[in-house]
């Protein structure tokens, strides 16, 4: 046979319907603030990104280096059209 | 069998408010996915039929009062902040005693650091001095058994709870569970008559 339940009534608080009631309202207040973190947290996320995204697309290009001058040589020359002056003033 | 003395202000409360509800109560997977929406009588009236529960499981581990309360608040305050983490809604009961000892062990393992000489319950000022004594002797006839019986005999006998309910939240067979609180109630009982014939 199961022993007699034993009395844990000195063990009790007590007063569970008023801290229940204090409870679920911080619990509420807590979730509804974590949520506001997160969607304000979301937009801010959201609308850096489209603005790095812009920055991105309009993002002035890089200019080409101008070409560097190089040594005229007499494969040069022999291979593409060339002013004779140029020859000339190499040559001298 | 001789009566193991009980407080005389106080009667047996059990529970109004059972983790899956008797007939007419909403069932408590329906009040978890009215609170995920947000909704804030469906949020009191989960923690009303679990705060005692968290309570007793909180007092489980930590045998003192005030520390288990503060840690079934703090664990139930946690359990609603993730309550989208709760896979299973009509299993909410086994998923909040998981998060309440967690915090519970936690909170003893910083209790240990911080307080290496364990002081066992705690005096209230506003109790009656035959329930400090009954209170400290329950606590000690309670350390003397092991986690899983505290558990079982708390939730059953402190808050109410069905050895279906127990077994379900507790992840134990219902005989198992019989058979826990057979063997928590018995050494309670040794122990308080003990108490009480010194």
């Amino acid at each position: 046979m199961e022993p007699e339940r034993i009395d844990m009534s000195s063990l009790d608080r007590g007063d569970w319907q008023r801290k229940s009631a204090a409870l679920a309202a911080r619990a509420l207040e807590l979730r509804r603030l974590r949520r506001t973190v997160v969607v304000r947290g979301s937009i801010a996320l959201g609308l850096s990104m489209a603005a790095a995204l812009v920055l991105w697309l309009f993002a002035p290009k890089p200019q080409a280096p101008p070409p560097t001058p190089h040594a005229p040589s007499l494969l040069d020359w022999a291979t593409h059209d060339t002013d004779p002056t140029e020859v000339l003033r190499y040559a001298q | 069998m001789k009566p193991v003395p009980a407080s005389p202000a106080v009667a047996l409360a059990p529970s109004d408010a059972r983790a899956s509800g008797p007939a007419g109560q909403t069932p408590v997977a329906d009040l978890v996915r009215a609170a995920r929406r947000g909704d804030a009588s469906a949020t009191e009236e989960l923690i009303r039929r679990h705060l005692r529960a968290a309570y007793a499981v909180a007092l489980a581990v930590l045998n003192r009062p005030a520390d288990a309360e503060d840690i079934a608040q703090d664990a139930f305050l946690i359990a609603i902040e993730r309550l989208d983490e709760c896979r299973d809604p009509a299993r909410f009961s086994g998923w909040l005693v998981q998060i309440v000892r967690n915090r519970a062990l936690h909170a003893v393992e910083k209790r240990k650091l911080r307080d290496p000489v364990d002081h066992e319950g705690e005096i209230v000022a506003h109790v009656p001095a035959s329930d400090v004594v009954l209170r400290g002797q329950l606590l000690a006839a309670l350390a003397t058994l092991t986690p899983v019986q505290r558990e079982v005999v708390l939730l059953h006998d402190l808050d109410g709870w069905t050895h279906a309910e127990i077994a379900d939240a507790l992840g134990l067979t219902e005989t198992n569970c019989r058979q826990h609180l057979f063997t928590a109630r018995r050494a309670l009982r040794a122990r308080l008559e003990v108490d009480h014939g010194t």
